[in-house]
């Protein structure tokens, strides 16, 4: 009798254990996701745009900062939407529809040349890396060890 | 059996805790060298020699990306349009008429040379009875310095208020099929319709500009400088009666009749840069001549100078879902220095105010009034009195930014006589 109640004990706390573990697991997976749809804002180590503040960000893909100093900004669109997405919505506060009826004003109005657009992260990564005042936005995911090297990030989506 | 049980369930969850562990670790986790990478010798020679390579590849590579980075033309082309259903009358006798109509076909191209050198070309075909006819609307070379100065030259739209300066001839841009119909295109549109005329004031101009924007903290001022050629006045005369039957701005490309040139200016103050509110005020500087192609009747139509000082302050709130939108102007023809002279009490204002429902749905009402002086030589030789728009529409948005389809009902009072139009356009801009 007694060494069934133990037993009925012991199921419980392993149960119980169970729960817990698989909670943390799922939790933990949840996390590194989380982690993984970050979209961050880069620019050249060393180059001109280093400084650029989130007002200054939200000014050159809106088209009203063409200039840091003397240099001519050159802002690329990242072509992958599940990017593109984030970075409209959490940093420009705009959707991807309302985005481009700013640019296709600022090109009727004022003759701006919409920004360019890369198909995907590596891309963005590649023109930021060559460009001393291109500026992108990537997968924090697309960022590779070696990178850290070149690049900076200057905004996360998750700050 | 219930212990395996219960044993192998505690492996499920370390397994699973493990299995969410490492998830979470996997993309911070860094390739460890191996003890061949470590060693000295001759492997790490070659890599020594490869990254060498490697390093100089990628400064010619850099270089090669700067040079075509810096030279590269780019060229971008826009097509705007749209077609219309009108029905108007008078209100004892309404509808009067109806039909479709062409909007304006409009081929906007610009180019951009390097990091300053850009151009602009607006070219409108539009129909003038049956003939077809293309305008060079705006035609502009610019050369940016910095965002605080930019210079162009060529032919642009005046520098004088919100709505010229943000809607051009494409009206897929605009919430409404027409402008405020004091702001109407020198040449009306290209429309028949009678009520569909020029406006009473130059929209385009042919000179220099200078533009730029100074960051006030977390608010921003910008500004806009215009000097260029006057323009005319094109008055049509019946050669029998004498009477005026058409009149419209003409712009002239080549040359000036005046040695004082038009000029104009505006300054754009917003509180928050960022922000949807823009206070504005403008000022433009005006020699009109009128050149009438038979003797009017009444001979104070035909004035060879008349100065004019249009005076310009706006409001207007824009965000993602709410538009408000308003002009108020003061003309003043009774500054002298010319042979005709007019009154300092001429006004006209619009307010517009829009929201957007849904994504694709946006009802809005509009309101414009001209208040002017019965004797005032410009705007009897412009063929304007008093009159007042109502508008109320409904836009849907087809494919957002792309296409549109507004459908409006103008409620119109000009010096007393009542008359209605429904009018109906299906715009396009790609």
């Amino acid at each position: 009798m007694a060494g069934e109640k133990t037993l009925r004990l012991t199921g419980k706390i392993f149960g119980m254990g169970l729960a817990i573990m698989l909670s943390l697991g799922l939790f933990m997976s949840h996390a590194a996701a989380a982690k993984s749809s970050a979209v961050v804002v880069v620019v050249k180590l060393g180059g001109p745009l280093e400084d650029l503040t989130l007002k200054d960000i939200r000014s050159i893909y809106l088209g009203d900062k063409l200039f840091q100093g003397s240099s001519k900004i050159e802002p690329l669109v990242n072509g992958d939407d599940s990017v593109a997405g984030v970075f409209f919505e959490k940093i420009l506060s705009k959707s991807k529809a309302q985005f481009k009826k700013v640019w296709k004003s600022k090109a009727f109005v004022d003759a701006l040349v919409p920004p360019t657009q890369l198909p995907g992260s590596e891309d963005v990564l590649t023109a930021v890396k060559k460009g001393d005042a291109s500026i992108g936005f990537v997968s924090r995911d697309a960022l590779g060890p070696g990178d850290r090297k070149t690049i900076k990030i200057i905004y996360s989506s998750a700050q | 059996m219930r212990k395996f049980w219960l044993s192998m369930t505690g492996g499920v969850a370390v397994l699973g805790f493990i299995l969410g562990l490492s998830t979470a670790r996997a993309d911070e986790a860094t390739p460890q060298p191996t003890p061949a990478e470590k060693a000295p010798g001759s492997l790490s020679e070659r890599v020594g020699q490869l990254e060498k390579k490697l390093a100089s590849y990628e400064e010619s590579s850099d270089q090669k990306f700067k040079q075509v980075q810096e030279d590269q033309l780019r060229l971008h082309f826009n097509l705007y349009g749209d077609a219309e259903y009108r029905v108007f009358g008078p209100a004892a006798n309404f509808p009067l008429e109806d039909g479709f109509y062409l909007g304006q076909t409009d081929l906007h191209i610009m180019a951009q040379y390097g990091a300053h050198l850009s151009a602009m070309s607006e070219d409108v075909v539009e129909f003038d009875g049956q003939e077809p006819s293309i305008d060079l609307e705006r035609i502009v070379v610019f050369y940016t310095l910095s965002d605080q100065l930019r210079l162009g030259a060529g032919r642009d739209h005046t520098a004088f208020g919100y709505w010229n300066r943000t809607y051009h001839h494409g009206s897929q841009f605009q919430t409404t099929i027409d402008r405020p119909f004091f702001l109407a295109f020198e040449d009306g549109g290209g429309s028949d319709l009678p009520f569909k005329k020029s406006g009473v004031v130059p929209n385009h101009i042919v000179g220099a500009f200078a533009s730029g924007k100074f960051d006030l903290g977390s608010s921003s001022l910008g500004y806009e400088l215009n000097v260029g050629n006057n323009g005319n006045i094109g008055l049509s005369v019946d050669p029998v009666t004498g009477a005026p039957v058409e009149s419209s701005f003409n712009f002239d490309p080549e040359g000036d009749d005046f040695h004082s040139k038009r000029m104009a200016g505006r300054l754009v103050f917003k509180p928050d840069a960022g922000g949807g509110l823009a206070l504005g005020l403008a000022s433009v500087l005006n020699h009109y001549r009128v050149s009438a192609d038979n003797a009017p009747a009444d001979p104070s139509l035909a004035f060879s100078k008349l100065v004019q000082l249009l005076l310009e302050g706006e409001v207007i709130y824009t965000d993602e879902n709410f538009e408000l939108l308003s002009e108020f102007y003061n003309f003043d023809d009774n500054l002298g220095d010319g042979d005709a002279v007019g009154s300092a009490n001429n006004t006209a204002f619009y307010v517009q105010i829009g929201y957007q429902v849904t994504p694709d749905l946006k009802p809005y009402f509009r309101v414009e009034n001209l208040n002017v002086d019965a004797n005032d030589a410009f705007f009897k030789a412009m063929l304007y009195s008093n009159e007042t728009v109502y508008l109320v529409g409904l836009r849907y948005d087809i494919v957002p930014v792309v296409s549109s389809l507004k459908l409006e009902a103008h409620f119109i009072n000009a010096n007393g006589a009542n008359a209605t139009e429904v009018a109906t356009a299906w715009g396009f801009g790609f």
